[in-house]
């Protein structure tokens, strides 16, 4: 325990003899835990901000979509999410009849093309045609207006409701109740304005702020078709939810003809599929840090070994004095263990402060995790092992007579 | 006791090997004070290495105070050099940028003893007389102040045997015998002395004068 002490008190007087050497040691951990921490800090908040939004869909959610989702290994299958879709109105109609408890099953079409107001064009809109409970499933509430009803759809009335992202760029700062809007050449008239989703995206589906809903119907008649691009519904409770997802996939496989061209998800599916995909980004994050830890990490061995050289004699009057292997290679570990530390805590400072700069609303998801914190310094310290142990065992071994007559 | 028996010592650079000891047999008593005196290369600091435990013979034993120094591990041998030798060196070999006492104390660091360490530092550098330096660094004292801070260090431990290897070979012929009144003195106290020099006039005051020649000793 003495040996310890003394050693730290040793290691700290040496560094200090060193200043301008210690200090750009130091600076390149300090570059390492800093890039570690903020990768690591973001790729946390991403992960974070997308399981919101998953959960945020709404509750018991049971989708399907159009194409194999899931791999089998459970990985995801982002090819799925594009062309033709493979279910129709039959397969609604279907799961309708016949998963009885499941509620507010509705469906919804996405269309390609632009919404224009006179010279007005926006591409970024997405159009979607979807039947009654489609916007209770997803939460989508009213601004001002009313939501589609089953009238606009039995009548294929030609009427939409809009997100407030579209309403900005469309019918900028006018009420766009009862305006007209043109897609596919064809007029239709602004009923309701959903309200703003603070949520940032959606996965794997529209922008519910960018949005242009018309009913169903209305998207069939105009498509010429009668295919479907999500049907939705919930589950009554959270312990039917996979009981649900069971039944539409016992439907879907009969009037597919037995074949698994589509996809029951339900939030925890999605939660997965993301997940793996996260996993991945988390994974490359953590190889750059890790590179730049590594560069950090050999400038220190670079040092400790010139310091090593340098304090030969050093070395030699110790071991002449009674110091052991032991107490040698202590000496110099914990000097480089200190040097890496103190980057570390430089760094998580420096980080700190930076995070503490960035406003409450900005759109990047970087938030400060203890557990990030933490690691940062477990990393900074075993750097300073990792890096430090060559040039202390070099140092250990030397041989007294050959240190002490070192020039 | 010190007991050198039939020791020899050969350096081996690259294909070429040199006895610098051969068949050296030696013994010295517990409170001797003995002056090794010889031409330089003859092997005096190789066998001052050897008692001092910094080295190991090719051949033969050494045992000091029935402890056999061959058997020792790199622990044993450490402990050996912190408990029981003290090292005086011809270039002082202090910590550069370390202050006296900070010199002084460094044997403390590495002794399970439990001393307090500024306490027994500036004890022993009263007896050399600096206790006024504290704080300099070797850069900072005299030649003949660096050694005795070098003495100092070497007797903090309370070491049965000093070895000093030509401790006044670098300092003037007064300064010099300074030094050796002081290493005379730690031998009125009880402590062996095992003084390696060049000067006659020196080596004469000791009680006793071991001759070596090329690698051996003569009687
Ligand atoms: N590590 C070594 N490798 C090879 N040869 C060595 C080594 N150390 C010492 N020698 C040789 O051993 C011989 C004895 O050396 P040593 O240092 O014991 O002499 P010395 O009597 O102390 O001389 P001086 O009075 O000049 O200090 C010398 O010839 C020297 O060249
Ligand atoms: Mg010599």
């Amino acid at each position: 325990m003495g040996i310890l002490l003394d050693s730290i008190k040793m290691a700290f007087s040496s560094l200090l003899a060193k200043k301008a050497r210690s200090f750009l040691s130091m600076l390149g951990i300090v570059i390492g835990i800093l890039t570690i921490s903020s990768l690591l800090s973001l790729a946390f908040g991403v992960r974070s901000e997308v399981e919101k939004t998953i959960t945020d869909l709404g509750t018991n959610l049971v989708a399907v979509t159009p194409g194999k989702q899931l791999s089998e290994e459970g990985g995801a299958n982002l090819a799925a999410q594009f062309g033709q879709s493979t279910l129709t109105e039959e397969d609604f109609l279907a799961i309708k009849a016949e998963v009885i408890d499941a509620k507010k099953i509705s469906v919804a079409l996405l269309l390609t093309g632009t919404t224009r107001v006179g010279g007005t064009v926006s591409n970024s809109a997405s159009i979607l045609a979807g039947s009654p409970g489609f916007e209770e499933i997803f939460n989508l509430s009213l601004d001002r207006g009313r939501q589609l009803n089953q009238d606009d759809e039995d009548t294929n009335a030609r009427v939409v409701v809009i997100g407030p992202k579209t309403a900005q760029k469309l019918f900028p700062d006018q009420n766009p109740l009862g305006k007209i809007l043109e897609i596919r050449s064809t007029e239709f008239t602004v009923v309701g304005l959903f309200k703003k989703i603070e949520t940032a995206s959606n996965i794997g589906g529209p922008d519910f702020n960018d949005v242009v809903m018309m009913p169903i119907h209305t998207g069939w008649e105009i498509t010429n078709t009668k295919s479907v691009f999500r049907i939705a519904m919930q589950a009554p409770d959270a312990e039917s939810v996979e009981r649900i997802k069971k039944e539409v996939k016992d439907v879907l496989l009969r009037t597919h003809k037995g074949e698994e061209d589509f996809s029951v998800l339900t939030q925890k599916d999605l939660l997965k599929v993301t997940g793996g995909v996260l996993d991945i980004m988390t994974a490359l994050l953590g190889a750059l840090a890790a590179i730049s830890l590594l560069v950090g990490g050999i400038g220190i061995m670079n040092i400790m070994l010139v310091s090593v050289s340098e304090r030969t004699r050093e070395i030699g009057i110790r071991k002449a004095v009674g110091a052991t292997q032991g107490a040698i290679l202590l000496q110099f570990l914990i000097e480089s263990m200190i040097l890496t530390l103190l980057g570390g805590l430089v760094a998580i400072s420096f980080f700190t402060f930076a995070i503490s700069l960035i406003p409450a609303d900005s759109p990047i998801p970087i938030k400060l995790n203890w557990g990030v914190l933490t690691l940062s310094l477990i990393f900074s310290a075993l750097v300073g092992i990792i890096f430090g142990l060559i040039p202390a065992i070099g140092a250990a071994r030397k041989h007294p007579i050959d240190a002490l007559r070192y020039e | 006791m010190i007991k050198v028996e039939s020791v020899s010592k050969i350096y081996k650079t690259g294909d070429s090997e040199f006895k610098a000891l051969d068949n050296v047999s030696v013994e010295i008593k517990k409170g001797e004070f003995v002056a090794i005196l010889g031409p330089s290369g003859s092997g005096k600091s190789t066998l001052m290495h050897l008692i001092g435990g910094l080295d190991k013979p090719t051949k033969g034993t050494i045992e000091v105070d029935g402890q056999i120094l061959n058997n020792l591990n790199d622990k044993q041998l450490a402990t050996y050099r912190n408990q029981k030798i003290g090292f005086v060196f011809q270039f002082f070999n202090l910590l550069q940028g370390t202050n006296t006492l900070t010199n002084v104390t460094l044997p403390l660091v590495y002794s399970k003893k439990k001393f307090n360490r500024k306490t027994k530092a500036v004890e022993i550098l009263k007896e050399v007389g600096l206790e006024h330096k504290l704080k300099n660094r070797p850069n900072q004292l005299s030649g003949g102040e660096q050694q005795r801070v070098s003495i100092a260090r070497a007797l903090v431990n309370d070491p049965d045997i000093i070895l000093a290897d030509e401790p006044t070979g670098n300092l003037d012929s007064k300064t010099g015998l300074q030094i050796f009144e002081l290493l005379n003195q730690l031998n009125a106290n009880g402590k062996t002395i095992i003084l390696v020099t060049h000067d006659n006039s020196l080596a004469e005051k000791a009680k006793r004068i071991i001759r070596v020649k090329d690698g051996g000793i003569e009687v």
